[in-house]
């Protein structure tokens, strides 16, 4: 997967639920694309009419001005086809062998991303019921590919790599060395990561999912509660500290849960090892004293 | 493939209320299985704290009843159900509330109370099993005048470890993977663990079986009768999954779950709270208006987690671990919330929006335990009140009484969701009926939390097995 740690992540044959949907998602997508290379390539100039002819028919809408029937049409045609074709490869590859070429969804998610916006866009200007067939198309594919692949990427339940940067940016700056007791999240950071993933992993699909962009939310958190131009990675360690104890006591509810959400997922693995319990006092092992 | 399986009765769940039913079952010579959706763990099976949370809570500890605030309800998913990570606090339900209920009555009740405590070896402990927690409380409540008393525990030879909630690994709990469990087995009922029950399978409107899902694929149980002991958030949310037993409308209204909220409260002495029965102890004076003082403890992970600040301040903060000790407010709540099905593989959706005259007990009940830890000497205690998280003096004690308070200040856990699936005579306003037994679907019944009718103001262990065996006996007496 792409930018995911794969160094802890137990050994794993089968597909995780979430990967065989998405796997199947690219295979309804690779047909769909398919298809829409072939429609596309041979009765691709009718479409514009067609949809100006439902236009007429239900919307007060200005029509959309038909396209050039002539060779310039076949010009913007042939673009249309082999994007068509490479969106159809990627499905392809995608389902074929899901984790190798999951790294190349991103470029299906962009150019659907990228259409949506321009013909939202245009709709707005121009008010052609032609575009906003082209957003009303193009977005909910958008999200639903990036639904289902932002939920197939934690397969084993880890993290992405910038996921775990910034779970470790936080536990530095919430138990940092030094002060009342030497021991802090940088000294036992693989072994408290490791902890955090058996966290993640015990989660059902929702919640880790509400979980990561929770994570990415904190991330962002500078340009949320500060309105600054920056995120939690780009801080030092004494911004980020002062962040999170303004987080703590922020005035949106929702602000403050999500922060106790993310220090617990930091501070009980932190503490779950034998040298941190130590270090605060903890033995398991003393008997009671009647 | 699916595995078939046929017997006379199968029961769904085996905490508090499945356990008993299977082993009430069992015990009469009914041909029954139980299924569970978690895994058997044994006591050695039993590791860390966060091994506890991660394999014998579902959802790893996050359910969480949806409001302002979210309050997160931890339940147990394994063999025990959710006694495998209960504080083991053992109480009978308040005679006015089994009055209330309108069924059985107290003197009814009383032997099958005699009986359960019985069988999961519940007692009053000894203080000598308490630990720092208690002194340092009773110091407090001595100097105030207010009575605190030791609990009843379903625990043998409890060494004090201060696991309860996380699977203990002495052994020493009586959760029903120890005690109903085993004496089903023994009286002959099979159990499948690692099946999640998916369908309940119906005969002409009859509850005919149920099947599901396990490792090895899919399976069916065909049965006379089907017991359902899923608990209050998802049994209900499968009930209305499959639109099942709702003629009356009830079915996932009424949710109540005692929210509750800790305070901590750092000392001078050495105090090693960790050490003895967690929820050792309990001062019931306010009871009337809804607030019980319940001792809570936890291993450093979870106590720091809780605290506030972060940084330096979060580090010094925990290394005064031993000098901390820490109580529970529970309130008996008025608010009710509701459970839905739940969607995208979540087993249910739960919604529960405390109302003010709750989140004034809550402020009530964390006010008296600051001053009780205030009379004992506490530097500082701190309050789960996002406004004043902290309070040491008297001075801030009296400002903290006056501040205005919102449910969301407050940080709370629940623990003991009920009524969802209420009980009672009459099948316009109730689900089941005093025998547990649905009005709507016929074979099918109902034997957990959700159908205690409303808000206990104690620890419902002993009040879902009680309801349990009842149920069970009459249904094995049928079936007999």
């Amino acid at each position: 997967m792409v930018g995911a740690n794969r160094v802890s992540t137990p050994e794993r044959t089968q597909l995780t639920r979430e990967e065989e949907v998405f796997r199947i998602w690219m295979r309804i997508s690779f047909w769909t694309y398919a298809f829409g290379a072939v429609f596309f390539l041979l009765w691709g100039a009718h479409i514009p009419a067609n949809i100006n002819y439902i236009s007429a028919k239900l919307l007060p809408l200005p029509l959309y001005p038909l396209p050039f029937t002539g060779p310039e049409g076949a010009f913007w045609r042939v673009l249309a086809v082999s994007m068509m074709v490479m969106l159809t490869w990627i499905c392809r590859a995608a389902y074929v062998d899901i984790r190798a070429n999951a790294n190349l969804v991103p470029i299906l998610l962009i150019s659907k991303l990228c259409s949506t916006s321009l013909y939202f866009l245009l709709f707005l200007v121009r008010r052609h019921f032609a575009y906003l067939v082209g957003a009303l198309t193009d977005g909910p594919i958008f999200v639903l590919t990036a639904a289902l692949w932002f939920q197939a990427m934690p397969a084993g339940n880890y993290l992405t790599r910038k996921e775990e940067d910034i779970l470790v940016a936080l536990g530095n700056a919430m138990l940092p060395r030094g002060g009342a007791f030497a021991l802090g999240y940088p000294d036992l950071r693989d072994a408290a990561v490791a902890d955090a993933r058996r966290m993640f992993a015990a989660l059902d699909t929702l919640t880790l999912t509400g979980l990561r962009l929770g994570l990415r939310m904190m991330n962002a958190m500078p340009l949320i509660v500060d309105r600054r131009l920056a995120t939690l990675l780009k801080l030092d360690e004494t911004e980020r500290e002062s962040l999170l104890l303004r987080l703590e006591t922020h005035r949106w509810a929702w602000v403050r849960k999500l922060m106790m959400l993310v220090k617990v997922h930091i501070v009980v693995p932190f503490f779950n090892q034998t040298e941190a319990a130590r270090a605060v006092g903890y033995d398991p092992e003393t008997p009671l004293q009647p | 493939m699916t595995t078939q399986h046929r017997c006379k009765a199968v029961v769904v769940g085996t905490g508090a209320g499945g356990a008993v039913a299977g082993a009430m079952l069992a015990e009469a010579g009914v041909d029954i299985i139980l299924v569970e959706r978690g895994k058997h763990y044994k006591t050695e099976d039993h590791a860390d704290v966060l091994s506890g949370l991660t394999r014998m809570y579902l959802n790893g500890g996050v359910t969480v009843a949806l409001g302002k605030p979210p309050i997160p309800v931890p339940l147990g998913c394994a063999v025990g159900g959710t006694t495998i990570v209960n504080s083991s606090t053992c109480f009978r339900p308040p005679q006015a509330k089994v009055a209330a209920w309108g069924g059985p009555t107290w003197e009814e009740m009383l032997p099958i109370f005699d009986e359960v405590e019985r069988r999961i070896n519940a007692h009053v402990v000894d203080v000598g099993l308490l630990g720092g927690n208690w002194r340092i409380m009773k110091r407090g409540c001595d100097a105030l005048g207010i009575e605190i008393r030791p609990l009843m525990h379903n625990v043998k030879e409890c060494k004090g470890r201060g696991r309860c909630q996380y699977g203990c690994r002495q052994g020493a709990k009586q959760s029903t993977d120890l005690t109903f469990v085993p004496s089903a087995l023994a009286a002959g009922a099979k159990l499948l663990t690692s099946h999640r029950v998916d369908r309940v399978i119906l005969d002409n409107g009859k509850a005919a079986g149920v099947s599901g899902v396990s490792p090895e694929g899919r399976f069916e149980i065909k049965a006379g009768v089907v017991v359902l002991a899923m608990g209050a958030l998802q049994g209900p949310a499968f009930l209305l999954r499959h639109k099942l037993a709702n003629a009356s409308g009830c079915v996932g209204r009424g949710l109540c779950i005692h929210p509750a909220a800790r305070v901590v409260a750092t000392f001078d002495e050495i105090v090693d709270g960790y050490i003895g029965l967690p929820q050792g102890a309990c001062i019931d004076r306010w009871s009337d208006r809804g607030v019980m003082l319940e001792g809570i403890f936890t291993p450093p992970s979870l106590l720091i987690a809780s605290l506030p600040g972060v940084g330096r301040e979060l580090k010094d903060l925990a290394a005064k671990y031993r000098n901390m000790s820490a109580f529970g407010v529970m309130v008996s709540d008025t608010t009710t919330g509701r459970v839905k099905a739940g969607r995208l593989g979540h087993p249910f959706a739960a919604f529960y929006q405390m109302n003010q005259p709750d989140a004034e007990s809550m402020r009530f009940g964390i006010a008296r335990l600051a001053e009780i830890y205030l009379a004992a000497g506490a530097r500082r205690v701190f309050t789960s009140f996002a406004p004043m998280p902290f309070l040491d003096s008297p001075d801030t004690l009296h400002l903290f009484e006056k501040t205005p308070v919102e449910p969301a200040h407050f940080e709370m856990l629940a623990f003991h969701p009920l009524g969802t699936s209420r009980m009672g005579a009459d099948p316009k306003t109730s689900v089941v009926d005093f025998s547990l037994r649905s009005h709507d679907v016929p074979g099918l019944y109902i034997m957990d939390g959700s159908v205690v009718p409303g808000s206990l103001g104690v620890n419902p262990q002993i009040t879902i097995m009680s309801l349990a065996m009842r149920a069970a006996r009459v249904l094995a007496d049928k079936l007999r």
